[in-house]
């Protein structure tokens, strides 16, 4: 019958194929930067512009929680090259050897940022991480929609919300506990587990009646599937500035502050070009028109110089002195992350 | 033979009315000028857009390479066991029939994740490789099964007819074997192409931060904001789906297959 | 023990490379995940090899219990109305002839060739409160506030049905083939309503065909990661869903592959069930099937 021939003939195919796979997967050329961020930070020109002047491909993918970054990195996504951790998990990172040290060298735009932000207590000298941009965490809401007191915003609107069926909450633990964590007047790092306990029963109860867990609502705000949304400061001015009737608000027990920074990841092949990459970021040209275009804060001191006074004075973008006083950072938990770990998987399930 | 009953012909058309709906609701917003509203007016925009946007190109040519890969590697061991066990196939162990069904009956969710953790413990970098063994991992199975029935087609008889007229056995071979083993191996990958091609949980689980498929970019297009070339890229893949369907369904080993998914 | 009765042939190399590709992609794998469920997490959510059943007693909380009842639930509803829906059509696709049944077939098939993830994406276009559905009702004043279906249980469970009822088609659809139409015809001239020939004939003969195909559905939505996510809008977890953020989001391993062990239990025992019940089946038919 010559079955024989046919596995030989099959064999054949077989070694053909593995070859192919080898050198494909050796040979990705041309080599790509890949860059983990949260969305809606890098307008597509921009990149394009840095792939333009460098040569170097870029390719975002984005992450809904600093908890999802960490996780993914363990998991063995070992293909990135720039990470964007907040603050805390820059701390997280680089305690568990994460994150690889910068060489400043390749970073002469350094000396654009502001004194504050080269000496954060997280990573006081940028020595594993440059901060990109900064922003706070509260409240949008659609006020076509949603009658307000705009006076008197507080968690409450949120968490007790007047059209639950139109809320969404951030998919992201740290944040969900805070925010009631603030509306019962707690600290957003309360270690006490009573406290957190409590917190998770109120948040069983706020999650069968809002609409859904999305780290992502802007796009969901501007199709009006929700009006009321616990959202990062960038996200709600970007929405605003595409349907003015949605405002951000910071409650007035208070909100989180937050920034996210450039990282390398140890595991990274293309320091060089990460490097270069977080440099160009750092150029004040190239600063001046993400921040303009994606409205964002920037903790760079010559792109400050550059923005007009209108812009400067946005306070959903730039809060005020008064508004500062109530914000807070997140801070690591300690062994205590574990408990909330598993709070918010309950709370999931 | 009795006609259908009304009734059920009603139920059968309403199905297919709505299983269609929402594949045409996305291919009739990449003809709007704004999808989100039905009385905006016609235009071509979206799709030309399409054409010009790198970052969905690329992806769509990496499935592309997945799937060829991973289909002829499943195709070369699907193969290679149906050849071997064709004539066993009555006498196999419970245990190894098992075995075989393992990878089609495995939730995607479990494969992938015990995927996930066999290269991290063996230190395999992810990536293009790992996605490309992933999915011919569990396409193997279904070639597997592909070729058990056409092998068992193959009439010995024949070759001993074309031996006793005087062939030669590498003229039984080309003339006799290959021609009714061929189709076969040719179903066998179509199918375990579409299946790569198809799969998003597996690539990602198995991809790690190298590597972009279709389905894992139009998965992240759709957490951060639908733009509307994506409906553009649906109208395509429509296309591409509804021909190989046909190119399938001609295939009468592969039919089948095609049915059972 | 005896030796090979047909042929005491042994089995050939050939064969040797695919099992040996399915024992070292897919068993193996297996293992590890379920070896993996038996480990502890330390706090800084790496692995201590420990063993432990804590994993698997950590999972008979109430609240792990309920996301399992959630799951099987909702698949079993949807493979209900998969069949409810899947019966007719096969039923009707089985009765026509020549290019009707072609076309048929076909029609059937295109969608679900359809990238899965795109046909999420239609569904998520289509049930939002400014999809199709809502606008086309709230135009013709059918309704006055859009319907809540995206993001809701109703929502995960469409997206259920949507998706698998060609899967549970086919299987009916080659059973009622295989049907002998002079059985139905016989059963007539004896006597028998069309109620009676429906229950006592076609029931009996495809019922193989209806198990197999609601078990090819069944056991894939317990499994179901992707359509809980994005309709359920991240609220309305499968046991997929913790699982796969136990690894994705909150690093505890061997609890998510915990969870993966208990799935597979289910499936084995519905697998299990699967077997007794036809062989139950085939007993009460005379037992005579081979």
């Amino acid at each position: 019958m010559g079955l024989k021939r046919i596995v030989g003939l099959l064999i054949l195919l077989g070694l053909a194929t593995a070859s192919l796979i080898y050198l494909r997967s050796k040979n990705t050329i041309p080599p790509k930067l890949r860059v983990s961020t949260w969305s809606n930070y890098f307008p597509d020109s921009i990149i394009q512009k840095f792939t333009e002047q460098t040569g170097i491909k870029v390719e975002l993918s984005y992450i809904s929680s600093n908890e999802e970054l960490f996780a993914k990195l363990k998991a063995g996504a070992t293909g990135f090259d720039i990470v964007q951790p907040s603050d805390y998990m820059v701390r997280q990172m680089k305690s568990l050897s994460m994150l690889s040290k910068l060489d400043t060298t390749l970073l002469p735009n350094l000396n654009h940022l502001e004194d504050y932000y080269r000496k954060l207590p997280y990573d006081p000298g940028n020595e594993y991480s440059v901060p990109f941009t900064w922003g706070t965490t509260g409240i949008a809401v659609n006020t076509s929609k949603v009658p307000l007191n705009e006076s008197e915003i507080s968690w409450n609107l949120l968490l007790n919300s007047p059209k639950p069926r139109h809320t969404s909450l951030l998919d992201d633990m740290r944040e969900v506990f805070s925010g009631v964590l603030f509306l019962n007047g707690f600290s957003p790092n309360t270690q006490e587990v009573k406290t957190l306990a409590d917190t998770k029963h109120q948040i069983a109860q706020i999650k069968n009646r809002v609409l859904m867990f999305s780290s992502e609502p802007k796009p969901l705000l501007l199709r009006e599937e929700i009006y009321i949304a616990h959202i990062f400061s960038s996200d709600a001015v970007q929405a605003q500035a595409e349907n003015p009737a949605i405002k951000y608000f910071i409650p007035k027990e208070g909100g989180i502050i937050w920034t996210d920074n450039f990282a390398i990841p140890t595991s990274s092949q293309h320091k060089l070009q990460a490097h270069a990459f977080i440099n160009y970021f750092l150029n004040p040209e190239n600063a001046l028109a993400t921040v303009r275009q994606s409205h964002l804060a920037t903790p760079n001191r010559s792109v400050k110089a550059l923005l007009s006074a209108e812009e400067k004075s946005d306070p959903n973008i730039y809060p005020d002195k008064e508004t500062f006083k109530k914000l807070f950072f997140l801070e690591d938990m300690g062994d205590t992350l574990q408990i909330m770990n598993r709070m918010w998987t309950e709370l999931k399930s | 033979m009795r006609r259908s009953n009304p009734w059920v012909a009603t139920v059968f058309f309403i199905a297919i009315f709505l299983l269609y709906t929402p594949l045409f609701y996305l291919v009739l917003q990449t003809f709007l000028n704004n999808p989100q509203d039905l009385n905006s007016g016609f235009t071509l925009r979206w799709l030309l857009k399409l054409f010009h946007s790198p970052a969905l190109w690329e992806p769509l040519m990496t499935s592309l390479e997945i799937g060829v890969l991973s289909a002829s590697l499943a195709v070369t061991v699907g193969t290679l066991g149906a050849l071997g066990l064709f004539e066993f196939t009555t006498l196999l162990p419970t245990a190894l029939q098992s075995l075989i069904m393992l990878p089609i009956l495995l939730p995607e969710v479990i494969t992938g994740l015990s995927l996930l953790l066999f290269f991290l413990l063996l230190r395999v970098e992810l990536g293009f490789a790992t996605v490309v063994v992933a999915h011919a991992s569990f396409s193997a199975s279904f070639v597997y099964f592909i070729m058990l029935e056409q092998l068992k087609k193959l009439d010995p008889q024949m070759a001993e007819a074309a031996q006793d007229l005087g062939a030669k056995p590498h003229q039984i071979f080309w003339k006799v074997t290959l021609p009714n083993i061929v189709p076969g191996i040719m179903g066998g990958w179509l199918l375990a192409f579409t299946l790569s091609f198809d799969d998003f949980l597996i690539s990602f689980f198995t991809s790690g931060a190298g590597l972009t498929t279709l389905p894992l970019k139009i998965y992240s297009l759709m957490r951060i904001g639908i733009t509307p070339e994506l409906n553009g890229l649906s109208f395509l893949m429509i296309c591409i789906s509804t021909f190989l369907v046909l190119l399938l369904v001609s295939k009468e080993q592969s039919r089948k297959w095609v049915l059972k998914g | 023990m005896e030796p090979q009765s047909k042929s005491s042939k042994p089995i050939p190399a050939t064969a040797l490379v695919f099992i040996g590709w399915l024992f070292l992609m897919t068993f193996l794998p297996f293992l590890i995940i379920l070896g993996m469920s038996f480990l502890e997490r330390t706090p800084l959510g790496t692995i201590s090899f420990h063993f432990s059943f804590d994993n698997y007693l950590r999972s008979f909380q109430y609240i792990y219990i309920k996301v399992l009842f959630k799951t099987v639930w909702l698949a079993f509803m949807a493979t209900v109305s998969c069949l409810l829906i899947g019966f007719p059509v096969a039923y009707h696709l089985a009765r026509s002839r020549g290019w009707m049944k072609q076309l048929g077939l076909i029609l059937l098939f295109i969608p679900f060739w359809t990238n899965f993830i795109l046909r999420i994406y239609g569904l998520v276009a289509l049930l939002g409160n400014h999809g199709l559905i809502n606008q086309l009702l709230m135009q013709l004043r059918l309704i006055h506030s859009p319907l809540e279906i995206l993001y809701t249980r109703t929502g995960v469970y469409v997206g259920l049905l949507y998706n698998y009822l060609p899967f549970l088609v086919v299987p009916i659809f080659s059973s009622l083939e295989k049907l002998d139409p002079s059985l139905r015809e016989a059963a007539f001239d004896l006597g028998a309503n069309r109620f009676q020939v429906f229950w006592k004939v076609v029931v009996p003969n495809i019922k193989e065909g209806v198990f197999i195909g609601s078990l090819f559905v069944f056991i894939p939505m317990l499994g179901e990661y992707v359509i809980p996510d994005l309709l359920g809008g991240a609220k309305e977890a499968f046991l997929g869903n913790v699982m796969v953020s136990q690894f994705f989001v909150m690093q505890d391993w061997p609890f998510g592959s915990a969870i993966a062990g208990i799935l597979s239990l289910l499936l084995l025992f519905t697998l299990w069930l699967q077997t007794r019940w036809s062989r139950f089946g085939n007993l009460k038919d005379g037992g005579n099937h081979a």
